[in-house]
């Protein structure tokens, strides 16, 4: 309860960071735009009459990478789907690597701006799996760019450190979240200082990855029934330290997915 | 048998002359080579003409054999599933906890090898929405190991009998993307020249996707493989 309240909050709240993604995509609708989207298109343009052309480039550039991947992606798809000239956009970004650059760092903003409040005093299991589904619900959106960040041998060389800095402060957060677990009765602590890490690293490699597990898995229409089931299995890891508690509320959220 | 594959995996990933894998013909020496440089540069910025120059060859010679750079990755990535139908073989009634973390070292280490390719075939949203009916098929088969151990480690009482089915069903799909996915998580993770001295330490982390459903038995011979992976003791002083 307490979370939702905040978090109807923060999204008035002005943000110095560019907010340009609708945060959160409401359940029912698939995650990622499959078709050229006849009516997605009004829904993000809507939102922002009168965002600079700029903008409008790389809202619609992402669209097209989510469906197409960044190999195959052409700043001339880009334009005929703008209604612009190829210049109008060579003006803004002279080659299509500058745009998803330009989409990573706004995922990168975007993420930073999101974790930060998961670690409440109140934490338990439920707020934990939202926590989760929020952060992975929002990496949906950008499936195009971040997977290409995170396949591609060239970039994961270039963003080696920053994607170092991520997981150090995500680990941050995680043991943060272990503790709290611990103090409000729902886990056991995890006594094992490297299993501890191994618990962690799963997890994290878990959320970074299973949007391409799922892709390989199950076809378009499919995804979004699916994705509840993988940010459920983040959890798996934590089942040997749950104590009865933390055991019911786990069990609690499986059933509610099945 | 797994410290030679070490030398093996560690002798292609440094392949320093193309012409060092016995003989070798063109279309050999154009896949080490291939190999070598989508690893460094991943395959978006790989391009024919580098590798024909790198190769002393005009760009001719390399489109007469492949005739895209998109063949050469479809070549590597078959050659890479089947030295991975090899290690599967040694998957026996045997089976405990530390064969299963052996398998996995070697799924690993040949997953470094073709890293360039393997992670680029099961991360682009292009790539695999081309290759979606194989990818599936892939996975598929990856899942039915996967099955395949834990029958096998059950039998041999490694297991715990609480564990539902849902709970079995997530462990394989952790397992699968820790295996699949664990070569660019580790890129990322750590700094690149950090990573080969890792691949130990991943395949911890693979067949640690199993430790939710471990019994009292498999989680004792867990204990001795960490503390054998993270002492750096696993080849012992004297690496054959």
């Amino acid at each position: 309860m307490n979370r939702l309240v905040k978090k109807t909050k923060r999204q008035e709240l002005p943000s110095s960071l560019p907010k340009r993604r609708p945060g959160r995509p409401r359940k029912a609708s698939p995650a990622v735009q499959l078709r050229p989207a006849t009516d997605g298109r009004s829904r993000t343009l809507g939102r922002r009459n009168g965002t600079s052309t700029r903008e409008l480039i790389i809202t619609r550039a992402n669209e097209i990478i989510n469906r197409t991947g960044v190999v195959d992606f052409r700043i001339e798809m880009l334009a005929d789907a703008l209604q612009l000239s190829p210049g109008n956009i060579t003006y803004h970004f002279s080659r299509k690597e500058e745009i998803i650059t330009a989409i990573w760092e706004e995922y990168i903003a975007l993420l930073h701006d999101t974790a930060a409040d998961i670690i409440t005093p109140l934490l338990d299991l439920k707020q934990w799996f939202l926590f989760f589904r929020t952060a992975a619900l929002k990496a949906v959106n950008y499936a195009g760019v971040t997977s290409y960040y995170f396949g591609d041998m060239g970039t994961l060389l270039r963003e080696n450190e920053t994607c170092r800095r991520q997981i150090e402060r995500s680990r941050e957060l995680i043991f943060a979240g272990y503790d709290a677990l611990v103090r409000n009765g729902y886990m056991n602590p995890i006594e094992d200082r490297r299993i501890k890490q191994l618990t962690f690293e799963s997890q994290t490699l878990m959320m970074r990855w299973w949007i391409n597990h799922a892709r390989i898995r199950y076809s378009d229409p499919e995804l979004p029934a699916a994705t509840d089931r993988y940010i459920a299995l983040s959890l798996l890891q934590l089942l040997p330290y749950l104590t009865e508690s933390g055991k019911h509320q786990l069990d609690s959220i499986i059933n509610l997915i099945q | 048998m797994p410290a030679r594959n070490k030398i093996d995996t560690q002798a292609a990933a440094h392949l320093p002359q193309p012409s060092d894998k016995e003989g070798g013909s063109t279309r050999d020496s154009i896949l080490r080579r291939a190999l070598e440089l989508i690893n460094t540069r991943g395959l978006v910025d790989f391009r024919i003409d580098t590798l024909a120059t790198s190769l002393g060859l005009s760009p001719g010679n390399i489109t007469y054999h492949f005739s895209r750079k998109e063949d050469i990755c479809v070549a590597l990535w078959e050659e890479y599933l089947d030295e991975f139908d090899k290690i599967v073989c040694s998957l026996t009634t045997l089976l405990d906890l530390k064969q299963f973390y052996l398998l996995n070292r070697i799924g690993i280490r040949l997953s470094y090898q073709y890293r360039g390719v393997a992670a680029f075939r099961n991360s682009d949203i292009g790539a695999m929405r081309r290759d979606a009916a194989a990818g599936r098929v892939n996975e598929e088969k990856h899942i039915a190991i996967s099955r395949r151990i834990m029958e096998l480690l059950d039998r041999n009482g490694y297991l715990n009998e609480q564990a539902t089915d849902a709970i079995r069903n997530g462990t394989h799909t952790y397992h699968y993307t820790v295996l699949r996915w664990g070569i660019p998580w580790a890129f990322q993770n750590y700094a690149p020249e950090e990573v080969e001295t890792k691949l130990d330490y991943l395949a911890l982390l693979s067949i640690h996707a199993f430790y939710p459903i471990l019994s009292e038995k498999g989680r004792k011979e867990f204990a001795e493989i960490l503390d054998k992976v993270s002492s750096n003791d696993l080849t012992g002083s004297e690496a054959v």
